[in-house]
């Protein structure tokens, strides 16, 4: 499983992709509205959104499968929004299982080569050399039909690499396939892009599976983009409170702003980023900065505890009924059984606060 | 399990005896003639007879014709259907299903008048040579088009049932996403995995013109069906004779279909 310098050569003019002022609409539901992004070459980004937010819109329209309303596609530089798919020059894996039924593995791997009529010897020593680079070498001759879930979307991995696109789509590929081949094959998916340093568009609506696999995450919302960073970022310092509660958990806990500091908790602390103009805010936490401390005088109580492994997610509901989630070390979870009394704190350092949403 | 399997060979044992006895029936009315024991007679005389060939040949034309007609016609537009404008799926069923509501004596009729009617009045124009050319009794084409419109519920439904089976768009985008345009799509992906729709599609045509008698004898031409009523109108043995030939003839003709695209069917599905 080693990537030939032929793989190399396509990574050496990875390209760079940028959606400008994208716009798309399906009847009375605005698809996308106004997307703008540009995908730096070799890196992975994944589009991340719930369900009808646009993401897989904009993938499609990178394939050729979709046209925008308006609005434009460019592949380094060159506008592309008019160029037929199968002149795109980019691999897509589907969320479905595409491999075709009538050919083998080998043949479907081939077929890109087969359609850019490359003679049949040299088409199959490719093909044999791209099954051989997503791990089933020896399953060249077998039919979709007898080939797992997880298999076939290697397989059609390996068919979308054939023919060295300039972009490789990928669009929930993970989505049918259980929960421990969908871990393999999303370390991987990164590893071999890694290795060819192919540009990757990755859509999901799985903010672990964006968050672990990406070297960056664009959030979108209703056909625009929310916010788009690393990871580490995306998760630390969200740009807006869709971000915040879309990635990761977050508790809201009301608060009252009072210019750049905010009351919460009985705690004064300053405010992350621009404060909303009102002054009945939510404060919004992680839970693991979250702190729980068994308290016989505390007003809060203890209603839930989930067992994550090394920590212990704790519910605890604050005597204005508002529900806040806190993950603490399982040996310090082990004393807080429902019901307990408790009290929550901060840690003193910036908060991002939002306006009150109930 | 048992009780199930039981049940199984009952209902074929019943099927069996409903179709098979009178099958038997007219098999032996035909070789067992009173006073001469069993002969053969019947049949060579058939094979034998003035126009056996040259009708069973027609009809095949016919057939083939029909097949190739409807199935270029129905497979884009089924395609083209499914892929671009799915809410016209119900107009397309019900246009589709209408040669089932007509009775084909009221389908011929229609067409003879326009037959008598056409010439006289584009007597003056190219077109009175298309009209006389499709009634050309070698090869009467104006049937393939009847044949076309009476066989368009069984392809539809059977193209339909095909189409189900596989997700056409997104192995048509996976296909051109592999640089396939639109037409080496349709050929090399969508036309292959819909193998059996269109075999099916093919049986039912070939069994619906070999056995076409309303429309054939109405216009005045005489493929396989009319010959057969034709020839056995006046001897009771050799009318029986020939409807069991043509059954086999239809079995062999069908079998073989089935065998030609049963066995490339198992070879591509390894």
């Amino acid at each position: 499983m080693t990537v030939t310098t032929l793989e190399k050569a396509a990574g050496a003019k990875a390209a760079t992709v940028e959606f400008r002022g994208l716009r798309r609409e399906f009847g009375p539901t605005v698809a996308l509205d106004g997307l703008d992004l540009t995908v730096q070459p070799g890196e992975l980004l994944a589009l991340l959104g719930p369900s009808g937010c646009g993401k897989t819109t904009a993938l499609r329209m990178l394939a050729g499968f979709e046209h925008p309303d308006s609005g434009e596609v460019l592949v380094d530089g060159e506008d592309v929004t008019r160029v037929p798919a199968h002149r795109r020059d980019a691999g897509m894996v589907f969320q479905s299982y595409s491999l075709f039924p009538h050919l083998s593995a080998l043949d479907n791997v081939a077929f890109g080569l087969r359609m850019r009529k490359v003679r049949t010897a040299e088409r199959r020593a490719r093909a044999a050399e791209l099954l051989d680079l997503v791990g089933l070498a020896d399953k060249g001759e077998r039919f979709a039909h007898q080939l797992s879930g997880g298999q076939q979307q290697r397989i059609a991995l390996a068919r979308a690499l054939a023919l060295r696109p300039r972009v490789l789509l990928l669009d929930e590929p993970l989505s049918a396939l259980d929960a421990k081949v969908r871990l393999n094959l999303r370390e991987e998916i990164r590893r071999l892009q890694q290795e060819l340093g192919i540009t990757t568009l990755f859509v999901t609506h799985d903010q672990e599976e964006a968050l672990s696999m990406a070297d960056r995450v664009a959030v979108m919302r209703a056909g625009k983009l929310e916010q788009c960073a690393a990871p580490a970022e995306l998760y630390g310092r969200p740009a807006t409170a869709f971000v915040a509660e879309f990635v990761g958990t977050m508790s809201r806990i009301p608060g009252h702003l009072d210019g750049e500091t905010v009351e919460v908790l009985g705690q004064r602390l300053p405010v992350d980023g621009d404060a909303p103009a009102v002054r009945e805010v939510d404060v919004l936490v992680r839970p693991e900065a979250v702190g729980v401390r068994p308290d016989d005088a505390g007003d809060a109580r203890v209603v839930a505890t989930a067992f994550l492994g090394a920590a212990t997610r704790v519910s605890v509901r604050l005597a204005d009924g508002t529900e806040v989630k806190a993950d603490l070390p399982t040996h310090e979870a082990a004393v807080l059984g429902s019901g307990a009394a408790v009290t929550v704190s901060l840690p003193e350092r910036a908060v991002l606060v939002a306006e009150r949403t109930n | 399990m048992a009780r199930l399997n039981l049940w199984r060979w009952v209902v074929l044992a019943l099927a069996a005896v409903y179709f098979l006895v009178p099958l038997a029936a007219s098999v032996i009315f035909t070789v067992d003639v009173p006073g001469q024991g069993i002969t053969f007679d019947a049949y060579s005389r058939i094979i034998g007879a003035d126009g056996f060939v040259s009708s069973l040949l027609l009809s095949l034309e016919l057939a083939a014709a029909t097949i190739a007609v409807v199935l270029l016609l129905m497979v884009p537009a089924m395609v083209a259907l499914r892929l671009g404008a799915p809410r016209l799926r119900p107009v397309v069923e019900v246009v589709c299903s209408l040669p089932l509501v007509v009775p084909p004596i009221a389908f011929v009729a229609g067409i003879s008048t326009v037959l008598k009617w056409g010439p006289e009045h584009l007597s003056r124009t190219p077109l009175f040579q298309t009209f006389v050319a499709i009634q050309n009794p070698d090869f009467p084409f104006v049937l393939v088009l009847a044949y076309v419109v009476m066989a368009l519920p069984f392809v539809y439904r059977a193209l339909d049932a095909g189409l189900r089976a596989v997700d056409v768009r997104t192995l048509v985008e996976a296909a051109r996403s592999c640089g396939a345009g639109w037409p080496q799509a349709l050929v090399r992906v969508v036309l292959p995995n819909l193998r059996g729709a269109l075999l099916n599609a093919s049986f039912l045509t070939l069994a619906l013109v070999l056995g076409e008698f309303t429309v054939a004898q109405l216009l005045g031409f005489q493929p396989f069906a009319v010959w057969i009523y034709s020839v056995g109108g006046s001897q009771a043995q050799l009318s029986v004779a020939v409807s069991v030939l043509s059954l086999l003839v239809t079995w062999a003709l069908l079998l073989s279909l089935a065998g030609l695209g049963g066995r490339s069917r198992t070879a591509s599905r390894g």
